[in-house]
Parts: C-alpha cells; structure tokens; sequence
C-alpha cells in the first residue's frame, strides 16, 4: 500500500485502524507481553498508519492510547485487560505481525483478518498439556531433593492439579477461591498419595506442584519491571502474586489442618 | 552426579513450562540447553563460594545472553526463550517453605524464607535488567558500525 493510500486508509476509517491497534496491544498482555514491548509496538504500529502525536500508556490491566490523525483529529481508545495468562506463541507472532505492519501497513479488513488469525491459533491440546503439568511436577520435585518415588507421586498430584483447574475454572468464580479450591484438591492428592505409600516425603511432592501453582515467575518479572521503571505494573504485580500465594496457603492449610499434621 | 541429575531435571522444567505457555517445534530444544546452561552456572559459581545472590545473577545473566542470541537466531522476542529458560532458577522451595510456616505460624522460619525468595526474585530481576542493557548497548554499537561501513 502506497503512502497516500495508507494516508487515506487512516483518515477514512482512524477509529477502526485504531481498534485494530489496540488489539495488538491486548493480545499482548493477555499472552503476558512486558509491558513496556506493549508502549513500543503501538507506538510504533501508530507511527506506520500515518498518526502523529502517539501517546501510549499501559499497565498489566489496562492500554490508553491518544493519537492525532493525519486531518487534525484527536483520538482516544482505552482497553481493560482482565484476565492475563502466559502465551508465548501469542506474543511471538504478535512481535512478527508488527515487524511486518510496520514495514508494509495492509488495509484495516487484512489487519482484522490476521488479528482473528493470531486469536484462533491452537494451542496444545489437553492431554499434551496434562503431560507438561506432570512433567513440570516430577522434575521440580527432584530437582529441590525429592526422592525418583517422589517425583512419581508429584507426577500424579501435577495430573490432579491440571484437572482441578480445568473444573474449577469451568464454574467462572472468584479468582481467589479457584486458587484456593486447586491447591485444597492438590494437597489432598498429595496426602492420600503419601498414606498410600507411594512418595516419602510430602514436602518434596509438594514443591513440584507448587511450581505449577505458585506465580513465581509472575513475581520475578513483575521485580523486573518495577527495577526497569513500570513501577506501576510491577506493584500490581506483585500484589497479585502475593494475594495468590497466601490463596494458595490458606488452600493447603485447609486441607492440612483437617488432616492433622504439617507436611 | 547428584547436581548433573539437579541440572538436567531443572532443563527438563524449562522445557514443561515452554510447552504449558504454549511455544512450539525445535525451540523446545534451545530451551533445555539454556535451561542446563543457567543452573549449571548458578552451581558453579556457588561452590566457587559465591552468594545465592551473585549466583543467580550471574546465572540469570548467562540464561539472558543466551535468550538474546537465540532471540535473532530464530527471530522472535527475547521474552520468549527468556521465561522458560529462568524457570530453573525461580525460588520454588523458598515460597514452598515460606508459605508452610504461614501455615504452622512459624515466624522465624517465614521471615528467613521470604527474605531469601524475595532476594532470589531480586537477583534474577537485576540480572534481566543488566543483560536488556548490555545487550541494547551491544546491538547499537553492531549497527552503528554497519551504518558506518556503509
């Protein structure tokens, strides 16, 4: 597409060239991009489409973005983002997208058309990621010291951990309570696994799956972003995980408690 | 022995939370290399007497270098070979223990626990933050020079 098309393509339709935009940024959050990759590839991505004046802001929940079309006009599109999950594939192919747009801007339809594209790639299927949550568990729990027995025991708990998520996050409740509901139905996996005599120490179990619960990457990155200057985002963050973590204490708590005894 | 088990279980980690946070095909490889490569560094420099903090960041360090090499091999944001790569070196059991003692209101215990989750997470937050740098500085050099040859 030439300039003066492209030129014409945002002044005919900037609010729809705009939306399209924002899109990009969403999916970026919601496949758990920085938020600082979020700024620079709308900034960037506005430039192409012939905006001026870009102001972007964006935290983990939310994106404004200000820009003034090539006629004069000022436009402002807000999103909330609100749920967040890690999909790296998303993010990669959102990265490739802008590269692409950024060099050779398509016409908004095309732009919508490999937006929906990027939305309807597959992920793995169930049983691939089932296997992931057992593999996590086995490994973790041998690698903090856990006994080969042990780590078949965090094995089956991942298994019970997968499960429970997918249950629970069918009924859509608080968000705080599902955390809670899956870390009750892991420790009870892990202390009827123990009783039974598969694994010897429940700790070990325990820590595989924790892995798999625990936002440990949430909280590594959200320092990350609070070090790199998103202040913001790396509170909300780390206020998140923190919040999550103690759900998934009482969780345990639960469970251990009624069951008599500390891991 | 003990520890070549504890790297290639941490590798094998790395390569469960790349398929859970859905990246695909022969990356998966690059990402148990990097994932052995970081706990490995983190090993040795903590036998060499170094502190869990130093060791992680130097490790951290070493899994970034690789995760932006990687990064304009297989062209694709840095981020994605970086998270997995990490996963080894996230301070799992600390929370574990940390969150056990809110459990058993053991005070001491949690404050050591916490205390060392929150300097590990520090550590490999720095070390991200110093390899983003380094890198950029690197990259803008190459491409000055290219400019310049030109």
């Amino acid at each position: 597409m030439s300039t003066e098309e492209l030129a014409q393509c945002s002044t005919d339709s900037p609010d729809a060239v705009l939306s399209c935009i924002l899109d990009m940024g969403e999916l970026l959050l919601t496949g758990g991009g920085e938020v600082f990759r979020v700024e620079d590839t709308l900034s960037r991505l506005c430039t192409a489409y012939g905006f001026q004046k870009i102001n972007v802001f964006s935290i983990t929940s939310s994106i404004v973005l200000t820009a003034e079309c090539p006629d004069g006009k000022i436009l402002t599109q807000t999103r909330r983002i609100v749920t967040r999950g890690t999909n790296l594939q998303r993010v990669a192919q959102v990265n490739a997208l802008s590269r692409q747009l950024c060099v050779r801007p398509v016409s908004v339809a095309e732009f919508q058309k490999k937006l929906e594209d990027i939305r309807q790639e597959r992920t793995y299927s169930k049983p691939v990621m089932a296997m992931g949550y057992a593999l996590i568990s086995c490994v973790f729990a041998v690698f903090f010291g856990g006994s080969w027995l042990d780590g078949f025991a965090s094995a089956i708990s991942g298994l019970v951990v997968f499960f429970a998520q997918q249950l629970i996050g069918r009924l859509r409740m608080n968000n705080l309570l599902e955390n809670l509901l899956v870390s009750a139905f892991t420790a009870l996996a892990v202390v009827l696994l123990v009783r039974l005599g598969i694994g010897h120490s429940p700790a070990k179990i325990t820590i595989g799956n924790i892995m798999l619960l625990i936002p440990g990457i949430a909280f590594t990155t959200s320092l990350r972003d609070m070090i790199n200057g998103d202040t913001i985002s790396g509170l909300i963050g780390i206020s998140e995980a923190v919040i999550k973590a103690i759900a998934i204490a009482i969780g345990f708590a639960l469970v251990l408690v009624q069951m008599g005894g500390a891991l | 022995m003990e520890y070549v088990i504890q790297t290639l279980m941490g590798a094998l980690g790395s390569v469960g939370f790349a398929v859970v946070f859905n990246t695909k095909g022969k990356r998966l490889g690059f990402f148990f290399l990097g994932g052995a490569l970081a706990w490995a560094v983190y090993l040795l420099c903590v036998h060499n007497g170094a502190s869990m903090f130093v060791g992680l960041m130097f490790a951290t360090i070493t899994a970034g270098l690789s995760s932006e090499i990687l990064a304009r091999v297989i062209h694709a944001p840095v981020l994605i070979s970086l998270v997995p790569m990490l996963v080894p070196l996230i301070p799992g059991s600390d929370l574990y223990y940390c969150m056990d003692a809110l459990i058993r209101s053991d005070k001491e215990t949690f404050l050591v626990r916490g205390t060392s989750a929150i300097t590990a997470a520090s550590a490999i937050g720095l070390g991200i933050i110093c390899t983003t740098a380094f890198s950029h500085i690197v990259f803008s050099i190459i491409r000055h020079m290219h400019r310049t040859a030109k």
